[in-house]
């Protein structure tokens, strides 16, 4: 017959499974807030995420020298302008793009979230040819929305390629990177 | 047999006491891993580097807003640190934070939001690093002994944060502090 | 049944009681509720103007009220003049605060604060820095002000994350203010 103390063996191995258990829900919590997989386009390809189809409209990067009193930065960084088109994919519409996280990525991996440096109306009017669109968080405001646009601001030292890595709340751990192929510096007029 | 019986049921109860009281509750689990900063040293987060310049106190707050003066006095005492901060691979937040000497945490003044070179909830970028002040309103007495602790957000979660040691040499007092506005 | 008459009575008393015990707990639980039910809620103490009430994470003293057409910040009030209640506020927490319209949460609407001494919204209230606050209410309908005062409870360890924090607001205190007349400017 069993010994009768036995049974406290049960008690660690609850306890780990009770850690196991609490344990897997924060992974899970990580994991929707980290991008984990990402498909990469090339330039001007759409691609597919989150039951949308995303495709770079245009990427225009600017100078700032001289100095431009119309931008919120320093003198020797540069303003990159980026428009993205979203189209739905009915088939797969079904989520919407909740809490979305577009960031700027050079060749070494370093991210830059959009920066609100354009201070002048007229000067943001001008950079939107298509007229001006919000930024991406405000897509799931605006269900019929066709694309947005947001501004950066970058340092000397970002190395090109750039690419643009767009994920939202229920498309993560997955994520894109849309490969940017800007044209050659601007300067602002 | 009843004393055995009694025995085991008090080691039992026992064991799970003794798991209820260590277990670690989610806010000590999930908070910030603290990341001690000798004097005068830099520190790194995970997602910035930061340096604390020095530690000035001031009655008054003073600068320019809209060609006026404006001007913040306190019945405590404004503790104003130097800082310069940078992210390292990803655009990230930074709060400070003044850890008197009591353990108090009190957050960079409000008061002081209109004012130029603050650096209280302020967002870092790559590549650009940044100097400012991050001024506090706190007790005389809280501040020696103190720590100016640097995190991503208020409390972050599975991140690291900064905790500044004050630097060795005295705490310059002045009686009106002058803000001013300067090219980044 | 055999078995049952073998068997002492105490024990047999026992497996009753036990089988009853639901019974019992329900019988306990009905008769406590109609004890508690005639008890009368108890009545929130009237503090004096200037009486220092300890509110949870603030420290509350209220000082004066009195009608304005202006806001402490100087910006008119749109429907006419509100009622602007001053009050020292301490936090006696051991972090900056910024939510102190949790004490007074019984007075309808979440009043709006200012910091007079900046022309300007309070921001937040630091630990060991008190300030003298205004607080923005309805006009009363007589000359007396009635501004209830609300304590919240510490509690080391929440259930949720094991934080602590402050919960279950119960009515602390009334202060009665009397009502300066309207002052026009400021």
């Amino acid at each position: 017959m069993t010994p009768r103390w036995l049974w406290l063996v049960a008690i660690p191995a609850l306890y780990l499974a009770d850690l196991g258990v609490a344990g897997r829900v924060r992974l899970v919590e990580l994991a929707h807030d980290s991008e984990l997989r990402i498909a990469s386009a090339e330039p001007g390809a759409r691609a597919a995420y989150a039951g949308r189809e995303w495709r770079v409209a245009a990427a225009r990067i600017f100078l700032n020298s001289p100095p431009d009193p119309r931008l919120d930065m320093p003198r020797d960084a540069r303003l990159l302008f980026v428009r993205v088109d979203v189209a739905d994919i009915p088939a797969l519409r079904s989520s919407e793009p909740g809490d979305c996280r577009v960031r700027i990525e050079d060749a070494t991996g370093r991210l830059w979230a959009p920066s609100r440096v354009v201070r002048d109306f007229r000067l943001r009017q001008s950079l939107s040819p298509q007229g001006q669109a919000p930024g991406c968080a405000a897509l799931a405001a605006a269900p019929g929305a066709v694309g947005f646009e947001e501004t950066f601001a970058l340092p000397p030292d970002a190395k090109a390629p750039l690419a643009l890595r767009i994920s939202t709340q229920s498309g993560r751990p997955d994520a894109i990177r849309l490969r940017l192929a800007p044209a050659a510096d601007e300067t602002l007029r | 047999m009843i004393g055995r019986r009694l025995l085991w049921l008090l080691v039992g109860l026992a064991a799970l006491a003794a798991m209820m009281t260590t277990r670690v509750s989610h806010a000590r689990l999930t908070g910030p891993i603290e990341i001690a900063v000798a004097a005068g040293a830099e520190g790194r987060a995970r997602s910035f580097r930061a340096r604390l310049l020095g530690l000035a106190t001031a009655r008054q707050i003073v600068w320019r807003e809209g060609g006026a003066e404006a001007r913040r006095s306190t019945n405590a005492v404004w503790l104003m640190a130097a800082l310069e901060a940078e992210a390292l691979d990803e655009t990230t937040g930074l709060v400070p934070l003044w850890r008197g000497r009591t353990g108090r945490l009190t957050s960079a003044s409000r008061r002081l939001s209109g004012a130029p070179q603050m650096i209280a909830a302020a967002v870092l970028q790559p590549g650009f690093p940044r100097r400012g002040f991050a001024v506090f309103e706190v007790p005389e007495d809280e501040i020696a002994g103190g720590a100016l602790i640097l995190g991503p957000s208020l409390a972050p979660t599975y991140d690291a944060r900064l905790s500044f040691a004050p630097p060795d040499k005295p705490i310059v007092a002045q009686d009106a502090a002058q803000l001013t506005q300067t090219p980044q | 049944m055999s078995d049952d008459a073998a068997r002492p009575l105490h024990r047999r008393l026992w497996l009753r009681l036990l089988a009853g015990a639901g019974g019992l707990a329900a019988v306990a639980v009905g008769w406590w509720s109609d004890v508690a039910s005639h008890r009368r809620a108890p009545t929130t103490p009237i503090v004096a103007v200037g009486a220092r009430i300890d509110a949870g994470p603030y420290a509350v003293t209220l000082r004066a009220a009195r009608k304005s057409s202006r806001a402490p910040d100087g910006g008119a009030f749109a429907d006419g003049p509100m009622l602007i209640v001053e009050a020292d506020m301490e936090n006696l927490t051991s972090a900056s605060r910024t939510d102190p319209q949790i004490v007074f949460a019984g007075n309808g609407r979440a009043p709006n604060f200012y910091l007079p001494e900046d022309r300007a919204r309070l921001g937040a209230l630091d630990p060991r820095v008190p300030k003298r606050v205004a607080l923005v209410v309805a006009v009363p309908q007589d000359d007396e002000a009635r501004i209830a005062v609300t304590r919240l409870v510490f509690k080391a360890r929440d259930n949720l994350s094991g934080a602590q924090g402050w919960f279950s607001p119960t009515p602390a205190a009334i202060v009665v203010l009397p009502v300066a007349p309207l002052d026009e400017g400021r």
